[in-house]
C-alpha cells in the first residue's frame, strides 16, 4: 500500500490543489502512470504512481485548495492485507476531517452547460450566469440558450448567415503549402520597373512574355545560383538545373507547370513549352513530371491589372518572381519625359539563403535582359 | 554537451501551436526527442491560462469585435494577449539533465535570469523579477509558465517586442488593475527590435548561462501526429477552450 500526498512545487508554498484526476476511483494504475495533476499559483505537474496497484481511495476533490503534503490517494497492492487497508483509510480520513480546506471553486466559475450552449452563448453574446438550465442537474443547454436570445431587446440581431466552403482537393494543398512556406522563410521582397517596348516587338512576332521571362530568369540564375537552391536543415543545395514553374490560375485554384532545363532551351523552344503547359493546364491534363521539380517559380498576375504584389515563395524554392501588368509610364530620357510601356518585377527571396544586394542584382540582371531580349540569344 | 534541438516550429492556426508545445513536452518525457527550445508566435489571440475563467479575464465582445482568437494552454498562470510582435520561447528539457532544480518552481529564475542575460547582449537591462516574470525599466515584458511530468520539464514565456498594447488592454481588462504595468520592449527603446535578432540572444543568453547550445531541428512525425489527434481532440474544441 503506498500513499500519494500532494508535492511542494514552490519553495514557500503552504497549500496547493489537484487540477484533475487523470483516473478514477477504483482504477487500476500503473507504476509511473500518470494518475493525477496538482497546481500550485504558477505550475502544474503530473503526479504517477508510485507502484502498480489500485486506485483505492481518493482524498481530494478537484479544484479545492488543501495543504502541501496532504495524503490525496491511496494505492493498493495486490499482496496488501485487506483490513489492514480499511483500517488505515478510516485512521486517514479522521485526520483528514480535522484538516482545515478551502470551500471549492464557487459554482459561477463553473456553469455546468453544454459544448454547443456555450458556443451559441458566446456567438450570441449571452452571460451564462444569467440563463437557469433545464438540462440534468441545472446544466445549460442549447434550448436554455434561444431562449434567452427571444428574450433580449428588439435590437438584438442574429449573426449573419454564413456560406461554409470546405477546405479540400488543391485549396487545401495551396492552404497547406503558402502557410508553411510563408511560416518558414523570411521573405523579402523587392521591386524593380522595366521598360517592356523591346518586349512587346517581340511579342508582336509570338512570343510571350511569360517565355522572355523564364528565358531572362533562367540566363540570370546561372550569374546566381544562390537563387536557384534549397534549404534543407542547415545545408543551402543549389539545384543543377534550372527548372522554371509558371503559377497559371485554373478553376480550382493555382498551378504551377515546369518548364524544365530553361536554361538550355532557346526562346522559341521556351515559347511552344509554356503554350503547351497553359493549354494542359487549363485541360486538367497535366502529368506529374511537368508539374514538379520545378527549382524556381514564375508568378504572372498583369492580366488582373495587379502591379505590385508579394509572392510566396513555392516550397522547397529559395525565391519566386512576381509580374505585374504592362502600363504605359512617364520615363525620364536625357532630361526629356518620353512615355514607355513598364513592367514591375516583385522578387521574393528566403533571406535565409541570400541577402538583399544578391537578390537586388539578380533582379537587376533579370531587368537587363528584359530590356534587351537580344542577349537571351547569346 | 550534445546540442538541443532549436525548433522554429510555428503553425498560423494558434490552436496548433498549443497542440505542438504539448506533442513535443510528451516526446521529450518520453524520451522520444531530445531536450529542445522553440520560438514560435500566435497571431491576435489571447491565451487563458489552464484553470483561468475567461469570463474574469477577458472581454468576450471586444474579442469578438477584434476577431481575436480564444484559446486556452495547458500550463497555468494568467491570461495574456498575443500577436506577431510577442515571441513565445519554450524550454524542454529531461529532468535527468543537470539543469534540472529540485523545487520545480526554481525553473522560472533558471531561464527567466538566462533570457534576461541574453537580452542584456541587445543593451536591454532586463531582470528577472520573482516569482516569474522578466522586467525592464520596472515593466513587465515576459511571464513565464511551467509544467512537469515525470521525466520532462516544460518551462515557456511570453516576450513582448513590439505587441499592440492597446489591443491588449482592451482584451484584457484586470491588466488595468495590475500591481505591474504593462509594457514592450519597442515602446521602451522607441526603436526596432528585429525578432530574428531577439532569437540570437535569447539563445546566446542560454548558451553564456548553462552552456546550452543548439542545432536546428524540426518537428518528428510522432509529435505532429500526437499535435493532430490534441488539436482535433482537444484544443480546437469549445469544450476545452471555454471550460471555466
Amino acid at each position: 500500500m503506498q500513499t500519494v500526498i500532494l508535492p511542494r512545487l514552490d519553495e514557500d508554498q503552504k497549500s496547493g490543489m489537484i487540477l484533475e484526476w487523470l483516473k478514477g476511483e477504483g482504477a487500476e494504475v500503473e507504476k509511473d502512470e500518470p494518475i493525477v495533476i496538482v497546481m500550485s499559483e504558477k505550475i502544474m505537474m503530473d503526479v504517477s504512481a508510485p507502484v502498480s496497484g489500485k486506485l483505492y481511495k481518493i482524498f481530494a476533490q478537484e479544484n479545492v485548495e488543501m495543504p502541501v503534503g496532504q495524503i490525496i490517494a491511496v494505492i493498493v497492492e495486490p499482496s496488501d492485507d485487506p483490513n489492514i487497508v480499511s483500517r488505515f483509510v478510516e485512521e486517514a480520513k479522521r485526520s483528514l476531517a480535522g484538516v482545515e480546506v478551502k470551500e471549492p471553486r464557487k459554482p459561477e466559475e463553473k456553469v455546468p452547460i453544454s459544448p454547443l450552449a456555450r458556443k451559441l452563448a458566446e456567438q450570441y453574446g449571452i452571460d451564462v450566469a444569467t440563463v437557469k438550465g433545464s438540462g440534468p442537474e441545472g446544466r445549460i443547454v442549447k434550448e436554455d440558450i434561444l431562449r434567452a436570445v427571444e428574450e433580449l431587446k428588439p435590437e438584438a440581431k442574429a449573426p449573419p448567415r454564413i456560406l461554409t466552403i470546405p477546405l479540400t482537393g488543391i485549396r487545401k494543398i495551396i492552404a497547406e503549402r503558402v502557410s508553411s512556406s510563408h511560416l518558414a522563410a523570411p521573405h523579402v521582397t523587392l521591386t524593380m520597373d522595366a521598360n517592356a517596348s523591346e518586349a512587346n516587338k517581340l511579342k508582336e512576332t509570338g512570343i510571350s512574355y511569360n517565355a522572355i521571362l523564364i528565358k531572362a530568369v533562367a540566363k540570370a540564375l546561372q550569374s546566381y545560383p544562390i537563387l536557384n537552391s534549397t534549404l534543407e536543415g542547415d545545408q543551402i543545395k543549389q539545384f543543377e538545373d534550372v527548372n522554371i514553374g509558371l503559377a497559371v490560375a485554373i478553376k480550382e485554384g493555382l498551378i504551377a507547370p515546369v518548364v524544365h532545363d530553361a536554361e538550355k532551351k532557346t526562346l522559341a523552344e521556351i515559347n511552344i513549352a509554356v503554350e503547351d503547359l497553359i493549354r494542359k493546364a487549363r485541360e486538367n491534363r497535366l502529368s506529374v513530371s511537368e508539374v514538379t521539380g520545378g527549382t524556381f517559380t514564375i508568378s504572372n498576375l498583369g492580366m488582373f491589372e495587379v502591379d505590385v504584389f508579394t509572392p510566396i515563395i513555392t516550397p522547397g524554392q529559395s525565391a519566386i518572381l512576381g509580374i505585374g501588368r504592362v502600363v504605359d509610364k512617364p520615363h525620364v530620357v536625357s532630361a526629356r519625359i518620353e512615355i514607355k510601356p513598364t513592367v514591375t518585377f516583385s522578387l521574393s527571396f528566403d533571406h535565409r539563403i541570400a541577402d538583399g544586394a544578391v537578390a537586388a542584382q539578380f533582379l537587376q540582371l533579370v531587368k537587363k535582359f528584359f530590356e534587351n531580349p537580344h542577349l537571351l540569344s547569346s | 554537451m550534445e546540442a538541443w534541438r532549436l525548433l522554429n516550429a510555428e503553425f498560423a492556426d494558434p490552436y496548433m501551436n498549443i497542440a505542438v508545445e504539448e506533442a513535443v513536452l510528451i516526446a521529450v518525457n518520453e524520451n522520444l526527442s531530445p531536450n529542445t527550445v522553440r520560438f514560435w508566435r500566435n497571431v491576435n489571440s489571447v491565451v487563458v491560462g489552464r484553470n483561468q475563467s475567461i469570463n474574469k479575464a477577458v472581454d468576450l465582445n471586444v474579442c469578438k469585435k477584434l476577431g481575436v482568437t480564444i484559446i486556452r494552454r495547458f500550463t497555468g498562470g494568467g491570461t495574456v494577449y498575443q500577436d506577431h510582435g510577442n515571441l513565445n520561447w519554450s524550454i524542454f528539457f529531461r529532468r535527468s539533465n543537470p539543469i534540472s532544480p529540485i523545487i520545480i518552481s526554481d525553473v522560472f529564475k533558471i531561464f527567466g535570469k538566462a533570457v534576461a542575460k541574453g537580452l542584456e547582449l541587445l543593451g536591454i537591462n532586463a531582470n528577472f523579477y520573482p516569482p516569474n516574470m522578466i522586467q525592464f525599466n520596472g515593466k513587465k515584458i515576459s511571464g513565464l509558465a511551467a509544467y512537469a511530468k515525470r521525466d520532462a520539464i516544460l518551462c515557456h514565456g511570453t516576450l513582448l517586442i513590439s505587441t499592440n498594447l492597446d489591443i491588449l488592454s482592451e482584451v484584457l481588462p484586470l491588466h488595468k488593475n495590475s500591481l505591474t504595468e504593462v509594457t514592450c520592449l519597442e515602446k521602451e527603446l522607441k526603436r526596432q527590435v528585429p525578432l530574428s535578432i531577439v532569437r540570437a540572444s535569447i539563445l546566446q543568453g542560454l548558451e553564456e548561462s548553462y552552456d546550452i547550445k543548439t542545432k536546428l531541428g524540426s518537428l518528428s512525425e510522432k509529435e505532429m501526429e500526437k499535435a493532430k489527434a490534441s488539436y482535433y481532440e482537444k484544443y480546437s474544441g469549445s469544450e476545452w477552450n471555454f471550460k471555466y
